[in-house]
């Protein structure tokens, strides 16, 4: 079978400072996995560099989806392709009317599957729906993309926009960073409704708190770009009582 | 530094040969100060970087081309084929073709007055070059009187087209209105090119509000790429009135865009916001002047302009808060977006500030779209070129929110789409 997101050897640069430095991963449809690991040990990095951001530079080594080369196709195309990057700080864009960037994401999707455009009462049942399931306000859909929102608002923004693209591999960086435990809990909800048979997520996290209500199938510690320890759900619970410095002696060991 | 001058003795001999239209003895006064004055040149600082050149040489050409000046007939509304404008929006349109109001017999709109003769001719001849040309070349000098506590249901719309196909290749127009106490009227000066051949128009507007008086004012310049035009908006602002004002400049080769208001007396409210896109060799030059002669009052003047190509911008905003102009709340900004490295724009908002109690703010940017929100929009299956769009037109956005003339925005952002299509996918 062929794994659905399939790292091998990765290495980055950003500018002259190395990253990533020999990351391998495999993730399979229907798993949930957990990358964990102190700051600057290159979670983020890894998440961008799956979505196609350009200020990071491929040294060596191989992603691929499905058995494609991931790091040949643009950030448009590997979305169209069913890979969504749920961001940290989800970017404010003044004047882009919410509403519009969805459904302007969905069409862009539907139309790469050779799907009909999404009609305008479909979109708008479609959001509220999924707006329901995550405690929004159906008024959100009328303001500027992520402007003036709260923290908790922007990431439970980006789990609509997932939820509304139905993503086969959903990266989310620190999403439950900022988070109150309301919105920790209904960001939760939302990702929890997305999960199946088909769909691998990724969570990316410095702290175990998210992983209370949403249980990995693997965990994987980061630490200075390469993955030094992997286990199943009950390895967050020990970072989370030794901590990060007990990872790098076990590494380093 | 200007090279070329107007001719002053081509200028003469046609400005004599002028049908009087009661006119006459303003246009010979406005020569005799013209001589003294010839154009602004590029040594003027509010000239420093818009050369009228161009102008200078067109005008000459068509001075000496012998131009007919007397048509054969009252021009009439069907030499002007209905623009695009007066269809979308609903307002009393008068119809301008080459300075010349269309129509013959002049309407009457609801309550307001419009004579062909300037009442007074106070301001006609000023101590601007560029108005005393305008002036002294006038076929048709209007005059709008709005009185006391009028409103009307619709906006006068002036249709102010150029068609420069035929001798006219040089057109001068000239509008004064008269806002009474209390009066409440929108205003829709939309500029418009018929052919593709090079012409200069220049139009000058007087706005009188009296006490209490509101204006919603659109300017829409929509001309085509070889016109050149010049503009002055004039507005003496008086005790508790009101003034929006919002520009769009969308096409023209060479355009300059004056607008000073001057505000006599305490209450008074000027917000004038505005846009440019330009592409290609476009020089789009807005130069605003408030005068703040007595407080409290308020200005604001935010403009943002959108640059593509080798076309050059100039953003010039001056408050000047008069001794003694206390409680003076006055700000400038001025955002632009470059999507060229051979774009250029030379901003600056000023403030001059001779009064002790002033609230003043002023600020510039210059940006090229931001590299995180394009990823973002990216990462959500959008692909580049649209990203761009997308941005570029949010960035324009913040000045349709707030279009001074409410009726007229679906036709605007329309053409602003249009227009921004245009200029992104454009080449640097």
């Amino acid at each position: 079978m062929t794994a659905m997101l399939e790292i091998r050897d990765l290495h980055t640069k950003i500018g002259d400072t190395a990253i990533l430095d020999g990351l391998s991963l495999t993730v399979n449809s229907g798993e949930v996995h957990a990358i964990m690991g102190p700051n600057g040990s290159g979670k983020s990095t890894l998440a961008q560099v799956i979505a196609g951001h350009e200020s990071h530079l491929v040294t060596a080594g191989s992603v691929t989806f499905f058995g494609r080369n991931l790091l040949e196709l643009a950030p448009e195309e590997r979305a169209r392709e069913g890979i969504f990057l749920g961001f940290q700080y989800p970017v404010e864009i003044p004047g882009v009317n919410n509403a519009y960037l969805l459904k302007a994401a969905v069409n862009a999707k539907r139309r790469h599957n050779g799907q009909p455009e999404i009609d305008a009462f479909e979109f708008l049942k479609l959001a509220r729906e999924k707006m329901k399931l995550l405690d929004m306000d159906p008024g959100f859909l009328n303001r500027a993309v992520n402007e003036g929102f709260s923290g908790g608002e922007k990431k439970r923004n980006e789990i609509l926009q997932m939820a509304m693209l139905e993503p086969r591999l959903a990266i989310l960086d620190e999403t439950d960073s900022g988070l109150d435990i309301d919105a920790l809990k209904a960001v939760a909800k939302g990702i929890n409704a997305l999960r199946s048979p088909e769909r691998a997520i990724v969570l990316v996290t410095h702290y175990q708190r998210l992983l209370h209500y949403i249980e990995p199938d693997q965990v994987h510690v980061l630490s200075k770009g390469r993955i030094v320890h992997s286990g199943d759900k009950s390895l967050a619970l020990e970072l989370e009582k030794r901590g990060y410095d007990w990872v790098r002696e076990v590494a380093n060991a | 530094m200007n090279t070329a001058v107007i001719r002053q003795d081509l200028l003469a001999d046609v400005v004599g040969r002028l049908p009087d239209n009661g006119l006459r003895a303003l246009r010979e006064r406005a020569l005799t100060e013209f001589a003294k004055q010839g154009l602004p040149g590029t040594t003027e600082e509010d000239w420093r970087y818009t050369s009228l050149q161009s102008a200078v040489e067109l005008s000459n050409a068509w001075l000496a081309s012998q131009p007919d000046l007397v048509l054969p007939h009252e021009p009439r509304k069907e030499h002007l084929p209905t623009q695009a404008s007066e269809t979308a929006i609903d307002a009393h349109w008068l119809r301008f073709l080459n300075g010349r109001l269309l129509g013959g017999a002049l309407p009457d709109l609801e309550s307001i007055r419009i004579g062909r003769e300037p009442a007074d001719g106070r301001g006609l001849v000023t101590d601007d070059g560029l108005s005393n040309l305008n002036a002294a070349l006038l076929h048709d000098a209007i005059h709008i009187v709005v009185p006391a506590g009028a409103t009307l249901s619709r906006p006068i719309g002036l249709v102010l087209a150029n068609d420069a196909s035929g001798n006219t290749s040089v057109a001068m127009s000239r509008i004064v209105f008269e806002v009474g106490a209390g009066a409440k009227l929108e205003i829709i000066e939309n500029h418009l090119s018929l052919s593709a051949a090079a012409s200069f128009a220049s139009v000058v507007i007087e706005l009188r509000l009296a006490r209490g008086a509101q204006v919603r004012y659109l300017r829409l310049q929509e001309c085509g790429e070889a016109q050149i035009l010049t503009g002055r908006l004039q507005i003496a602002v008086g005790q508790d009135a009101l003034l929006r004002y919002t520009s769009i400049d969308l096409g023209g080769a060479l355009v300059r865009n004056d607008v000073a208001a001057d505000l006599t007396a305490a209450g008074s409210d000027v917000i004038a916001n505005g846009l440019y896109l330009a592409t290609g060799s476009q020089h789009i030059d807005n130069h605003i002047r408030i005068d703040h002669r007595v407080g409290p009052a308020r200005s604001r003047a935010a403009f943002r302009g959108i640059l593509h190509g080798r076309s050059r911008c100039v953003f010039n905003s001056k408050a000047i808060v008069h001794k003694g102009a206390d409680g003076t709340d006055a700000g400038q900004s001025n955002h632009n977006l470059l999507l060229s490295d051979k774009a250029e724009i030379d901003t600056k908002p000023e403030l001059e500030i001779y009064a002790d109690d002033v609230k003043c703010a002023h600020g510039a940017t210059v940006g090229q779209l931001d590299e995180s929100a394009l990823f973002y929009l990216r990462s959500r299956g959008i692909d580049a070129d649209a990203a761009s769009r997308m941005l570029t037109r949010a960035f324009a956005a913040s000045v349709l929110g707030e279009l001074a003339v409410a009726v007229a925005a679906e036709y605007v952002a329309g053409r602003i789409d249009q227009r921004l299509d245009l200029v992104v996918s454009d080449k640097p």
